[in-house]
């Protein structure tokens, strides 16, 4: 039962997720700086920027691909949002989600038709869609003046949510079931472990792998457009560091670069993760450095309990 | 690490006392919690700008804390709130982006607390949003370097010539309103003709880049007869970009003229050696200083102007020996 | 005669101009289990592909059932009621038993209704004898012979009738082959037609009802398997009688010294080898996927970082465990993965040749270039390499000249050292094997030591001088001279705990 327990996919995210909140009360001493409703609303705003791009991109790791796109559909639909939202949101919603999900479609029907490598393709798409996006704003920031809607996607709900961080974690919630309860979810996770035993036992293949680079350009292009509401602004260049928190969160969330292994789940909790992070070392006024140097550590210490020789020793050491 | 945790501790008893006293507003800085958010924590300009504003700032007696964001604006506006939620007594703000921190901004002040702007001129109508705002007038920034480019190509004898600028980001912020200066001089001189404005981000490398494609350019219309690096390091840029393609640097004829836009360690070097004509004048420590002041004056009940400028000075040759150490930084 | 249950008729399919499949009929009724038995590249796994729809052939008709079907991928294909397990098992092993049981089944449902598929997944399991097996359990932490169970089990609860089976014995353990055999003795009782693919004779007889031998993608006999011998089964396979391939072997070059292995271990893979390898000979060390064999050889050549033992050559030690340190022994090593650990595909085949012995050529680390092509030259025309090839870049070489440019890397050198050889003809035609072991012959005149691995049997038999069989990372046997039989071979790779020869 323990063993079983201990080798749950959301065992590892979960222990890093408490441990770091442990860790942070602790040094916190009981002032009540990272127990505050403060810290959770920081954290679930943090999720709210960067949950559903390392979704995506997670879902592409996990069958052994990566999408750099996302920070080009990232910046591009918060561009479009800015450019047609104004007046009517769902209007830029729609253009932002339909010029993402495009990108994505595309990009994985020439990764399978073409059978070329996602890094590649994909870092086109990331330059076509930056470029895309300096062509349409002219190399100027674009005001986004709708200052209701900014207010509505940013208020507080119940002291720890906004509607942004709440899309989120409903769009995370259904995608986790749907991992969890069709067969797609195991299909995703054979494809990651051995491509051609998944082609063998007949999983479709080619079609989950379009799907997923739909899906992350759909998630990238969401919380691109709604960070763009947030900040009332869209700019080419991004309004936020997109890929490295994404590829952080996935491997947190047990998420290997080698594929096959992970859970939705798992990554929205790596998301949570670096926010908790992020608002506890604010709230214990650490400088700016600190939060960098305690997320590579962790990353670190991940890295090397995921390299084959340590796993090796475990297992000796469990004597199986 | 035991001295910023200490300082943590001191903060809380200052809390504390705080709490006893009622909550009355005390006419004194002492104890006051205050949040720097920063941009480039890297950069040596804003890094100058943290270290004089803290250091003065904690002379009056108050406890500051610093955040840094870089270019992310997502995640300065989350260190923004952050603060607003824990009831800083005070926020000092440099916006990665004027338009996005507005929303933060507002929400600063639905909660009641105050806020200072730093360096970076916030947007025309949300004055209403802050205390004040510290830092140049920009615009006279880009004047300054107008003016100056139009008396030396007279004092070079040259009727009019042809300009380019390599700026820093256009897509908001200072490198527009420095721009914005400087065309408003220069189009009152028809014959000074600007013919090119390449944006390099503020970066020596693709500065050095641009200028050597510049050179290339114009080579064969005669080449150029002045340079504007919208900040010291891009037009020191521009310098090692004319030398490595021979193109000549000085007041004569065929000779190419840089303007530096603020000063900077590099830039005072190339004007000693006669190689940059002019800069113009931004320190960060008068801002860090003038910050800390604002801050104090703030806690000790004065009205604010809306905008605290620090005065900005052409520096050439003339001047140098003036500015060199307050530009060194 | 009841209708065969799947047929091929005059199925043809080429690569490019190499013909994988020749005009080959087969046919496989209910309850019957048909061996196929081949050398490598006769053209069995192609046959695999076609029926599994990874494969379009070129022409020809299958029926399944007796009606005509163009089978378009591995999802049609267990949808007609054909299923392959193949060498490499299809599981994902972070998914669990009863997830592997259904993934890419193509009545699967998009949501998963947990009951009905467990109660089937446990019916197949159940009729498998595998009732120890818990669904949930995750595939990662089952021993290969319960993998390959829950293969079948796959195949089962998708109502397979025809089932593939590709070397399944290749890597189980002796009482897993016992449980194997029985598994598939019921499963024909139960009306499910079997094909077995297999070089394991043993086994064939055992258990096929009847046996097709292919050759060079034709088809070659088929026939009950009563009534055919070992030998006649060999001969149908080769094509010729074992003689002509081989050159005589030269019992004068044997020469005094050798490389002497002591408690050679590689963690996990060999425990604690000891063998001597004499100079001037070919020493062989066979062994099934799985025995260590190969491993011993890439610890020799300083490949096996985690090798531990004592090795000397010549009676001076060998420092284990660096690549470099190997190379500076005159150690030299032919990987059966030419393309990673082998070639410079990018270079041209002369820059290959010379690539491992450019000191040589160098004086005060110059590299004299003209010398190094005449010696190159010179080399090439040792190995049969023509010279027209030597600019072309190694990668545009066929399989057998590039094993031509790494023996003949071994020939440049001056001095003789020890070549290690992983599957040396693997992917070579058989014009090309002729000439490889005519080099290696060559190379034990001139003074080298030889040790080769392989999983060809009959090259066994027809090169080596001395005979080590591993298992399981221990040796069992140990054969020289006529005791170097195929059958004795075969016996000592297949029963590995029978005889005690081992030295």
């Amino acid at each position: 039962m323990a063993g079983s327990l201990r080798n749950h996919p959301l065992a590892r995210p979960l222990a890093i997720f408490v441990a770091c909140f442990i860790l942070l009360v602790l040094v916190d001493r009981g002032r009540g700086n990272v127990l505050a409703l403060a810290t959770g609303f920081s954290m679930f705003e943090t999720f709210a920027t960067g949950a559903l791009v390392a979704l995506g991109l997670g879902l592409c790791m996990m069958i052994r691909e990566f999408d750099l796109s996302v920070a080009g559909v990232f910046s591009l639909a918060g561009c479009l949002m800015a450019f047609m939202g104004g007046s009517d949101p769902y209007l830029g919603f729609a253009a932002a989600l339909l010029a993402g999900v495009v990108v994505g479609l595309v990009q994985g029907l020439i990764i399978v038709r073409l059978g070329l490598s996602s890094v590649g393709v994909t870092l086109g798409g990331l330059l076509t869609c930056v470029g895309l996006a300096y062509v349409l704003t002219e190399n100027r920031s674009l005001p986004y003046d709708n200052i209701e809607a900014t207010m509505a996607v940013t208020r507080r709900i119940w002291g720890l949510f906004s509607l942004r961080s709440l899309v989120c974690l409903a769009v995370v919630a259904l995608v986790a079931v749907v991992f969890g309860v069709t067969r797609w979810g195991r299909e995703i996770i054979a494809m990651g472990s051995d491509r051609r035993a998944a082609i063998t036992a007949g999983a479709p293949v080619t079609g989950l792998l379009i799907a997923i680079f739909a899906f992350s350009g759909f998630c990238a292009a969401l919380s691109g457009a709604m960070l763009t509401m947030a900040l009332a602004t869209a700019a080419a260049s991004g309004l936020s560091d997109v890929i490295p928190p994404a590829a952080a969160a996935a491997i947190l969330g047990g998420v290997s670069l080698a594929g096959g292994t992970g859970r939705p789940l798992g990554v929205a909790l790596g998301v949570l993760t670096l926010g908790l992070l992020r608002a506890g070392l604010n709230a214990l006024g650490a400088p700016p450095f600190i939060n960098d140097i305690a997320l590579g550590a962790i990353l670190l210490a991940v890295g090397v309990l995921d390299g084959p020789e340590i796993a090796r020793r475990l297992k000796r050491l469990q004597g199986t | 690490m035991g001295n910023r945790m200490s300082g943590v501790l001191m903060a809380g008893v200052a809390a504390l006392a705080l709490a006893c006293s009622g909550g009355a507003a005390l006419a004194d800085a002492k104890g006051k919690k205050v949040l720097m958010v920063q941009s480039f924590a890297v950069h040596p300009y804003v890094a100058g700008i943290i270290k004089s504003f803290k250091a003065k700032a904690e002379s009056y007696g108050m406890e500051v804390t610093v955040q840094a964001a870089g270019v992310d604006a997502a995640l300065q506006a989350r260190q923004f709130d952050d603060g607003v939620a824990r009831k800083f007594d005070l926020i000092v703000v440099q916006p990665v982006s004027e338009q996005a921190i507005v929303p933060a901004l507002a929400r600063a002040k639905e909660a009641g607390v105050p806020v200072m702007i730093s360096n970076n001129t916030p947007k025309d109508g949300t004055e209403a949003l802050y205390q004040t705002f510290v830092g140049q007038d920009q615009n006279e920034m880009g004047r300054i370097v107008g003016r100056q480019i139009v008396k030396s190509f007279k004092e070079a004898g040259r009727d009019g010539g042809k300009v380019a600028f390599i700026t820093g980001a256009l897509t908001e912020g200072l490198g527009p309103r420095r721009l914005a200066g400087i065309k408003e001089v220069i189009a009152a001189n028809p014959k000074i003709e600007v013919v090119a404005v390449e944006d390099a981000k503020w970066d020596t490398a693709t500065g050095e880049r641009i200028a050597g494609q510049l050179f290339a350019r114009f080579a064969a219309q005669g080449g150029l007869d002045g340079v504007y690096g919208m900040a010291d390091n891009l037009a020191v840029a521009a310098i090692k970009a004319a030398e490595a393609a021979g193109v000549q640097l000085g007041s004569g004829p065929k000779q190419l003229l840089v303007f530096g836009g603020n000063c900077q360690k590099e830039g005072v070097e190339a004007i000693k050696a006669g190689k940059m004509v002019s800069s113009v004048s931004q320190i960060p420590t008068y801002l860090g200083e003038k910050l800390a002041d604002a801050a104090n004056d703030f806690f000790a009940g004065k009205t604010l102007p809306k905008e605290t400028l620090l005065p900005v000075e052409l520096i050439d040759k003339a001047n140098l020996s003036q500015w060199e150490a307050a530009c060194t930084y | 005669m009841t209708q065969p249950l799947v047929s091929l008729e005059g199925v043809s399919k080429a690569f490019g101009p190499i013909a994988a499949l020749r005009d080959v009929s087969l046919a496989v009724a209910a309850g019957e289990i048909r061996g196929l038995c081949g050398e490598n590249g006769a053209g069995k796994s192609t046959l695999m592909k076609v029926l599994m729809g990874l494969v379009r052939p070129d022409s020809g008709v299958i029926r399944i059932a007796g009606e005509p079907r163009t089978i378009r991928n591995p999802r049609h294909a267990q949808s007609l009621g054909l299923g392959l397990v193949a060498q490499e098992l299809s599981l994902a092993p972070r998914l669990s038993i009863l997830d592997n049981i259904w993934l890419g089944g193509e009545e699967t449902p998009l949501i998963y209704r947990m009951g009905k598929l467990r109660l089937r997944a446990r019916a197949a399991l159940d009729a498998l004898g595998a009732e120890d097996l818990d669904l949930d359990q995750p595939v990662l932490d089952l021993p290969v012979g319960q993998r390959q169970i829950v293969e079948i089990a796959r195949l089962l609860a998708r109502d397979a009738r025809v089932l593939i089976l590709d070397e399944p014995t290749a890597t189980l353990s002796d009482v897993e082959i016992e449980r194997l055999m029985s598994i598939l003795k019921g499963l024909r009782a139960q009306g499910h037609g079997i094909i077995y693919i297999s070089h394991r004779l043993g086994e064939v007889f055992e258990l096929c009802d009847s046996v097709t031998v292919l050759r060079n993608g034709a088809h070659v006999s088929t026939g009950p398997a009563i009534g055919q011998t070992r030998e006649s089964l060999i001969e149908d396979m080769l094509g010729r009688s074992f003689g002509d391939m081989y050159p005589a072997r030269d019992e004068d070059a044997a020469m005094k010294g050798g490389v002497s292995i002591a408690h050679l271990t590689v963690p996990g893979v060999v425990h604690g080898l000891s063998l001597f390898a004499p100079k001037g000979r070919i020493t062989a060390i066979a062994g099934q996927i799985g025995s260590g064999a190969g491993a011993v050889n890439r610890a020799l050549a300083g490949l096996e970082p985690a090798a531990r033992g004592e090795v000397r050559i010549d009676g001076s030690a060998l420092m284990l465990g660096s690549a470099p340190a190997s190379a500076a022994d005159h150690v030299l090593f032919v990987s059966d993965d030419r393309a990673a650990e082998g070639l410079f595909p990018d270079l041209s085949a002369l820059d290959n040749l010379i690539a491992a012995d450019l000191r040589a050529h160098a004086s005060a680390g110059v590299v004299s270039w003209t010398r190094a092509r005449e010696l190159g030259l010179d080399i090439a025309r040792k190995v049969g390499l023509s010279e027209g090839r030597l600019a072309s870049r190694a990668s545009t070489l066929s399989g057998g000249n590039q094993q031509k440019l790494l023996f003949g890397r071994a020939l440049a050198r001056a001095t003789p050292g020890v070549l290690l050889m992983n599957e040396p003809t693997r992917g070579v035609d058989v014009g090309a094997r002729a000439d490889i072991y005519r080099l290696m012959r060559d190379l034990c005149a001139r003074g080298w030591t030889l040790i080769m691995t392989t999983s060809e049997l009959e090259e066994v038999v027809g090169m080596a001088d001395l005979v080590y069989t591993m298992y399981r990372g221990r040796l069992v046997a140990r054969r020289e001279g006529a005791e170097i039989e195929l059958a004795g071979v075969l016996a000592d790779i297949t029963h590995p705990l029978a005889p005690e020869a081992a030295a």
